[in-house]
């Protein structure tokens, strides 16, 4: 129930307010959105699997995001960002796939 | 954790076969850990309570996950509509900046030309009556005609050159290359002006490639690209049909489909190069220019 109640809120005052994302982390938004997503599928199987607990969400979530970001920012640094969040999306992106799969048998059972 | 080996696979290379396990693991490792290693835990601790997940304070934590969650989201949303947005504008904004840029351009040019008429008009009614400066503007006249810098007519060819229908490769379009033979190999033929599209080929043009069109004068064309070549119709194009050019863009035709057609004309008119501005250059004995000091 809260995490719904929070879901509509993050939506509602994102929409209203339009926060500002300052521009040396605008490159690292679409990242975040990724991580953050891949956390979210992630939890979702592992509630389905009956195994979710909220520690290891909240703390896979933040870490997640944190990570991908930090991933990136590096890469920057070192002149390899591109690559690197290929890299990042590539591996995220299967990981949503496999997860998003396991949902799909979990509701429809097939 | 590597692929077995199996014999089907012994064609493909150490290297793919380990990348083929790495993105295998990454599927097969799509949830985390901890989630099972967790609920493995609670069950060896309380066998009671096993799989169920608990409540308590820490779904607020839950809570303000979804919350950081659905923000991301919304602002990483609001914000590609508003960089499209700007986009869209900055490029409108650029659009206009040019079309004024040019209407400019093209009222300055027209101003120019009349300014420079009326000079030529006030001359020579100011020297009207002087028979030795008469002929003087009439040798003018004739070198600046030789020259390109005065509008000439008389009877000669004129030749088409365009793309090859539903040209898709670059050698079925015109290139730069393709107007320089054709100009060489009119004048070889014995061409007295010659102009591209209204463009009069003087003694500083170029013609050449500059960005998706061809420039002629530093003014972008359009296809088709006309030439008009002033000169005795009949010896001119026998001529330049055995000029390099000539035939060169007779084998492009034949080759590539590209329009090429050459024709006699009666009267046809070769308006005056843009005069150049000569800061360095200057004939002998006479003083420099001065043009650059302005």
């Amino acid at each position: 129930m809260i995490a719904v109640f929070g879901l509509i809120l993050g939506i509602v005052l994102g929409l209203i307010f339009e926060p500002q994302v300052p521009i040396g982390l605008q490159a690292y938004l679409p990242i975040a959105v990724v991580a953050a997503l891949d956390a979210v599928f992630g939890a979702f199987r592992a509630f389905l699997d009956g195994i979710f607990d909220d520690k290891v969400f909240v703390i896979s979530f933040f870490s997640n995001v944190l990570i991908a970001a930090l991933i990136v920012f590096v890469g920057d640094k070192l002149g390899v960002g591109a690559q690197l969040s290929t890299a990042v999306v590539v591996v995220l992106g299967i990981r949503i796939f496999s997860n998003a799969a396991a949902i799909r048998r979990h509701l429809l059972h097939a | 954790m590597d692929p077995e080996d199996s014999p089907g696979e012994e064609r493909t290379s150490p290297s793919v076969r380990s990348a083929q396990g790495l993105l295998e693991r990454v599927a097969q490792q799509a949830l985390d850990e901890d989630y099972a290693e967790k609920a493995i835990r609670r069950q060896n601790a309380d066998p009671e309570d096993g799989a169920r997940p608990r409540r308590g304070k820490r779904s607020w934590a839950v809570g303000v996950a979804f919350f950081a969650f659905a923000l991301l989201v919304a602002t990483a949303s609001m914000q590609r509509y508003q960089q499209a947005d700007e986009i869209a504008k900055s490029r409108e904004q650029l659009v206009t900046q040019v079309k004024s840029a040019k209407s400019r351009l093209d009222t300055n040019l027209a101003t120019i030309q009349t300014l420079s008429q009326e000079n030529e008009d006030l001359q020579s009614a100011l020297l009207a009556d002087d028979s030795d400066a008469q002929e003087l503007l009439r040798d003018t006249e004739n070198l600046k005609a030789a020259a390109g810098y005065a509008p000439v007519r008389g009877p000669g060819v004129k030749v088409v050159i365009d793309n090859a229908p539903h040209a898709t490769e670059d050698a079925e379009k015109v290139l730069d290359r393709d107007l320089q033979r054709t100009a060489n190999g009119l004048f070889e033929a014995g061409a007295e002006a010659i102009s591209i599209n209204g463009q009069r080929l003087g003694s500083l043009t170029s013609i050449r490639t500059a960005g998706h069109a061809i420039g002629v004068n530093y003014r972008p064309l359009q296809r088709p690209y006309v030439f008009s070549a002033i000169g005795d119709p009949r010896k001119l194009s026998v001529r330049f049909s055995q000029t390099e050019g000539g035939l060169y863009m007779q084998a492009v035709k034949k080759r590539y489909g590209l329009r090429f057609d050459v024709s006699a004309a009666d009267d046809l008119e070769v308006p005056a190069a843009p005069m150049p501005k000569l800061l360095f250059a200057r004939a002998p004995g006479t003083k420099p220019n001065g043009g650059g000091s302005q």
